[in-house]
């Protein structure tokens, strides 16, 4: 009994995080998927409508319009956000390198920062008329250009902005995972006459299997997310060329005032991203 | 001995009146009304003058305002609203009162409290009958009108004595101004800084506003809708008034090079600056324009589209209001809030801070003596809704909102197309939601 009790002590300090996890997450994602599946009356009986809702959603063109453009995020989006952090978490941790820290802290300030605030900086350096690389372009005698104003790059510049502001993230997965590498491994390899591509593709690499792991998930559900530069930034803009769908999902709330729509909405999201993210799950074997 | 008992007297019937008064103050229930508003410092401090006069008379109800960003006001409103802990006043522009409205009827139906004051009824009838309009759905009157913003334009003054030119007279006109002003270095300065054109076309709000602008100007605003739910804005006239703007922007050039994903804040900041040749201009915008630029513009009304078109000059406005919250457990105190909030002392003390008033029965003379502010009061304007207060508005809206972005981003997307593809999808939409058959 003694032991039974020893053994299932651990419940007492996890049960605060998971009431809190449960209730303000769990209960969040359920009563969402009951307020997909009845029309919604904040002062009344809510009357059960069955998949109605979903129908109506997935009648739209735009819900698929917007999960192809969110899948051209993901793919422009996960490359880039995990070779450019990993390059320079591998600079940053390289051999006689100082400061260190510092240039983890660089690239982690982003990070930290608002969203908004960040979105709101960038949208003023991009300004064709006001900011640094409409000077730029306007001193190397280009036409002034707009790249938020342009429906072929308003979506990788928004890529670009979230790499940037995510990227301090990843790099500190890389550089945690690249200091558990016990150095005496690269000092063997290098003792077999490997090079320096060959000790990063055989020492190093494998190493690097969980930080790999936790990257890839997370940039999934980066890329899934991204609303925030979205919305203060080009609100879906030109044209739709930059509506991911949870922008769209957003859009169905609250300028078509379809809560139910959009709580059909996102169920759909959640269940293609769990499907997507079996895939590297599988593949990375979880 | 007599003395002393006149002043006994005296003591405790001045103790017994003030231990009333006393029991009065106290047994007089405080109550405090919670005020949602799109508001920043100036205005909240506007608002606080209307607060004192109200406390004046209410000394016992408090006026607790909760400013908020005007971007998504109306999404955390809403979300107040359906979770139960909504204020128990909104005061915004129609355009931000009418989608909750319209999706739960959170306001009020103030018209059985109007139907039995005459205070009311009195303020209501000093007002123009549009405003009146515009706070209606149906038969309910779910605010109370505080003022409309009319929107024209500008056009600054000294560039156009550089460049020895006149207000133009229609848009062919107005396009020569605009590329005069993009291209001929109107402030001197020897470099290629100025924007013949403030074109905001950011999805949302701006790029309808814009496009709404432009089609009240050209005098088609009565076919943009009606009170059937049909759509019929794809026609000749329509596309032409689109067409032209989508030429300003990559045809010719003469517009802001961010015209494409800018919003108000950006004119603000350009207008500013002093860059902006022609610009979009309301009548709140004019003090603080004035202090920026010296006073270098001058307000002119949208020209039409040709010289002989026989429509008149539009102005759009966008209209305020303060609407009582249904769910309010203080629905008289609110309610004289809001009688004294549009009452004439608080429509001056409004018109005095932003130039934009409900009230017709104001002494204007007095008030004003700024030409450019002058301007709104003494030109005869047809004005006309941004948006009609019907129920299918935010249908209408969102999907010709997309189809304007479709078309303005890209200059070889076929409007008749865009906008007949549009139009079925509004009528799709309209039959599903049973507004038509």
């Amino acid at each position: 009994m003694r032991s039974l009790m020893r053994r299932s002590s651990y419940l007492l300090y996890v049960v605060p995080a998971l009431t809190v996890f449960l209730l303000f997450r769990h209960f969040a994602i359920i009563e969402g998927l009951r307020m997909s599946l009845i029309d919604f009356n904040p002062r009344g009986p809510s009357e059960f409508v069955g998949f109605e809702h979903y129908i109506r959603v997935l009648q739209r063109p735009r819900l698929f319009e917007s999960f192809v453009r969110t899948g051209y995020f993901l793919v422009l989006y996960l490359p880039v956000s995990i070779v450019s952090s990993l390059l320079v978490a591998l600079l940053i941790n390289a051999r006689g390198i100082r400061g260190t820290l510092f240039f983890k802290v660089a690239f982690f300030v982003p990070v930290i920062s608002t969203f908004a605030a960040m979105a709101y900086v960038w949208e003023s350096i991009l300004n064709p008329d006001f900011g640094p690389i409409g000077a730029l372009f306007t001193a190397l005698g280009f036409e002034k250009f707009f790249l938020l104003g342009s429906t072929t790059w308003a979506l990788p510049t928004i890529v670009g902005i979230s790499v940037w502001k995510n990227m301090g993230f990843y790099v500190i997965v890389f550089s945690a995972n690249l200091e558990m590498i016990d150095p005496a491994y690269h000092e063997a390899a290098r003792c077999d006459g490997a090079n320096a591509w060959q000790q990063f593709r055989y020492v190093t690499m494998p190493f690097l299997h969980a930080a790999f792991t936790v990257a890839i998930l997370i940039g999934l559900v980066d890329a899934f997310q991204a609303f925030t530069p979205i919305f203060i930034i080009t609100a879906g803009g030109p044209g739709t060329s930059t509506e991911t769908i949870m922008y769209y999902v957003f859009n169905l709330a609250y300028v078509l005032s379809k809560w139910e729509w959009a709580a059909a909405g996102s169920v759909i999201v959640f269940l293609v991203l769990a499907a997507i993210a079996a895939v590297p799950g599988k593949l990375l074997k979880l | 001995m007599k003395k002393l008992l006149a002043c006994a007297i005296i003591v405790s019937a001045a103790a017994t009146l003030s231990y009333a008064a006393g029991e009065q103050e106290a047994g007089a229930e405080k109550v405090t009304i919670t005020a949602f508003a799109a508001a920043d410092a100036s205005t909240i401090q506007h608002y606080n003058e209307i607060d004192a006069m109200f406390n004046e008379k209410f000394p016992n109800i408090r006026i607790e305002w909760q400013p908020q960003a005007a971007e998504g006001i109306e999404e955390k409103f809403i979300s107040l609203y359906v979770t139960g802990q909504s204020p128990d006043l909104f005061v915004d522009d129609t355009e931000r009162l009418l989608p909750p409205e319209h999706r739960y009827q959170v306001f009020e139906n103030l018209q059985p409290w109007v139907d039995k004051d005459p205070e009311l009824q009195d303020a209501l009838s000093t007002m123009l009958p549009g405003v009146i309009d515009g706070v209606h759905t149906g038969e309910r009157l779910y605010g109370l009108p505080t003022h409309y913003a009319a929107l024209v334009l500008f056009a600054r003054d000294s560039w156009m004595d550089t460049l020895g030119l006149e207000l133009p007279r229609d848009w062919a006109e107005m396009r020569d101004m605009a590329t005069a002003f993009q291209n001929q270095d109107p402030d001197g300065n020897g470099k290629d800084d100025t924007i013949g054109y403030y074109m905001m076309l950011w999805p949302g709000v701006s790029n309808l506003l814009t496009a709404i602008t432009w089609w009240s100007a050209a005098g088609f605003n009565e076919d943009r809708y009606g009170d059937s739910p049909e759509p019929t804005f794809n026609n000749p006239g329509q596309r032409a008034v689109i067409a032209e703007m989508r030429d300003w922007v990559h045809k010719y050039k003469i517009v802001n090079a961010d015209a494409l994903a800018v919003s108000a804040g950006n004119l603000y900041d350009a207008m500013n600056a002093g860059r902006v040749g022609i610009g979009r201009l309301g009548n709140w915008n004019v003090n603080r324009f004035d202090g920026n630029i010296d006073a270098d513009y001058v307000p002119f009304l949208f020209p039409p589209q040709t010289q002989d078109q026989a429509a008149p000059n539009y102005a759009p406005y966008f209209q305020h209001a303060i609407s009582l919250v249904r769910d309010s457990d203080h629905k008289a105190e609110a309610l004289e809030y809001m009688k004294v909030f549009i009452s004439k002392e608080a429509q001056e003390l409004r018109y005095d801070a932003i130039g934009a008033v409900a009230r017709t029965d104001l002494d204007f003379d007095a008030l004003e003596d700024n030409p450019r502010r002058k301007f709104f009061l003494d030109t005869p304007m047809a004005t006309t809704p941004y948006w009609p207060p019907h129920p299918w508005a935010s249908i209408y809206r969102s999907v010709l909102q997309t189809s304007l972005d479709k078309v303005f981003a890209d200059p070889n997307a076929d409007i008749e197309q865009e906008f007949s593809a549009a139009v079925d999808e509004i009528m799709n939409e309209l039959k599903a939601e049973g507004y038509i058959k």
